[in-house]
């Protein structure tokens, strides 16, 4: 059973400097996607190196009936990470700028502060996972999930984050990784429950219950439940 | 921050110039696969309110004189690629058009991204036609990184 | 159906997740025609091969030869003002580039309207631009404005 699909990968103009796509521009494209018949319920903007918390997008969201949540994509020692959960502790205790964060060190601490830690796009050379883990350097008992379905990856590359997820037993979200406003929604994450808060989305993604899929699958999917 | 050459920035420099013919229109046309007769056949364009044959809006890029005007002597990187462009259309080009080229380095400036440090060399063009008119303008930045051998 | 640029666009047509694309194979031929209007004008840098050189290109770490970023703008641009129709113009193109399109690559040129505004009687249409390769990748990617002319009455 599918309670609700959510993109969990997206940047906006509003704090990635290599975006075109802003919030606005997501939220109206999505309901342009819905009278297509695709089914987006919402996205986590999860900006480079970056969290607000004072920034929201509440008022705007619920004007076109869309979650927006927020997170981040920091940059390690093992690649790109996601990270949900943000809390004051974590923001003080882990320099977001930084491109070459130890991944252990920011991987306790998401886990220490609650949240939940998943490598972005894990099968591109250097900045995903792939190569890291066969080196051996990824410290996988802290790992909450893995991006096996990312919007900007090759279609090997994602083969490559799938194999990942399914040798090591764990659970597969898909991201848009979108920049750009056609993007968002492009790949998505089916929730079993409904998903409409970060500590919604955290608990969700900590038991697993949730799967990476297309828009084109979801749209399929929705389709018929319907 | 990387050394390069202050003094360049924000001095416009005459790059060079080029005319637009029908060969040159032609042969852009067909690397492209382009078969819009707006660019390509005299009769239908003289149709259209541009009374006669134009250039594809891009056809400067064939003449980007990239490599002359100020060059910042960056510092840094045993690579370089184009990042990206920004570009503006004002104005059609057409046969027989004479159209000069004028550039600056507008920025220099550092990031670290995904790959490690790059220095962007942000340049303008300025493109403007035989009667002092621009017709277009466009902004690129030229990215120097270290790649492994 | 193949866009020829001989079907006038009209504002009104443009609607918010339209979608229009065409195909295009970097044939290393074609590559050579455009640089070869590039050394009629003597300028196109290509001093280490990496446009057209398979030995130039390796020594660069590239599986072959790369299609110019300059030309990977003009083959969108090429999508985007057929689609436009002889009275369309394209005021903007702001394009990013993530990886280098090969020779021989096989794109996929595509483009979706992402807003359509009114602006004091202009018709003003936003679109996403790709080029997506055989692979899934999306080396290119950005915005283009596109001014279509109103439907006449």
């Amino acid at each position: 059973m599918i309670a609700c699909y959510l993109d969990l990968h997206a940047h906006s103009t509003d704090a990635s400097d290599d975006a075109g796509g802003t919030v606005e521009g997501y939220l109206k494209w999505i309901a342009a996607r819905r009278r297509r018949g695709y089914r987006i319920d919402g996205f986590v903007l999860t900006e480079h190196r970056h969290y607000d918390p004072a920034v929201r997008y509440d008022e705007l969201a619920g004007r076109y009936d869309v979650t927006v949540l927020h997170g981040a994509e920091l940059e390690t020692d093992v690649g790109h990470v996601l990270v949900y959960g943000i809390t004051p502790g974590l923001v003080r205790g882990i320099d977001f700028a930084d491109v070459a964060l130890s991944h252990r060190e920011l991987l306790t601490a998401v886990r220490d502060e609650g949240g939940v830690a998943v490598p972005a796009h894990a099968g591109r050379p250097r900045i995903g996972l792939w190569d890291h883990a066969q080196a051996g350097r990824v410290g996988f008992e802290l790992v909450g999930a893995i991006e096996a379905l990312n919007g900007g990856s090759s279609d090997e590359e994602n083969g490559r984050a799938r194999e990942l997820a399914e040798a090591r037993q764990l659970a597969s979200v898909g991201g848009s990784d979108a920049h750009f406003v056609s993007a968002i929604g492009r790949c998505l994450t089916a929730f079993e429950r409904p998903v409409t808060t970060v500590a919604g989305l955290v608990a969700e993604l900590v038991a697993g219950r949730c799967r990476a899929l297309t828009a084109e699958e979801a749209r399929a999917e929705a389709g018929a439940a319907d | 921050m990387v050394d390069y050459d202050e003094s360049v920035i924000g001095v416009e420099h005459r790059l060079g110039s080029f005319t637009v013919t029908d060969a040159a229109i032609d042969a852009y046309c067909e690397a492209l696969g382009e078969t819009n007769p707006l660019y390509l056949d005299e009769d239908f364009a003289s149709g259209t309110g541009y009374g006669g044959r134009i250039a594809p809006p891009l056809i400067f890029t064939t003449a980007n004189f990239r490599g002359t005007g100020a060059d910042p002597q960056v510092d840094f990187g045993n690579a370089r690629f184009l990042g990206g462009e920004r570009i503006e259309v004002l104005e059609p080009m057409r046969p027989g058009d004479t159209i000069t080229a004028y550039g600056q380095v507008t920025e220099v400036y550092e990031k670290t991204g995904r790959s490690g440090k790059m220095v962007f060399v942000v340049r303008r063009t300025r493109y403007e036609n035989q009667n002092g008119r621009d017709v277009a303008l466009v902004d690129s930045s030229m990215v120097h990184r270290e790649i492994e051998a | 159906m193949s866009l020829t640029g001989t079907e006038q666009r009209y504002f009104g047509d443009a609607e918010l997740g339209d979608e229009f694309e065409e195909s295009y194979v970097a044939r290393p031929e074609l590559v050579e025609t455009y640089l070869s209007v590039s050394r009629g004008n003597a300028q196109l840098d290509d001093e280490d091969g990496r446009f057209s050189d398979a030995a130039g290109a390796q020594a660069l770490g590239l599986e072959r030869p790369i299609v110019p970023g300059v030309m990977s703008l003009s083959i969108i641009t090429r999508l985007v003002t057929d689609w436009a129709g002889p009275a369309g113009r394209l005021r903007t193109l702001d394009a990013n580039f993530r990886r280098p399109v090969l020779h021989g690559d096989r794109l996929r040129l595509m483009a979706l309207v992402t807003d359509a505004s009114d602006e004091s009687g202009i018709g003003r249409v936003t679109l996403d631009v790709y080029l997506e390769n055989e692979r899934g990748e999306r080396p290119l990617q950005g915005t283009a404005v596109v001014e279509l002319p109103h439907r006449p009455r």
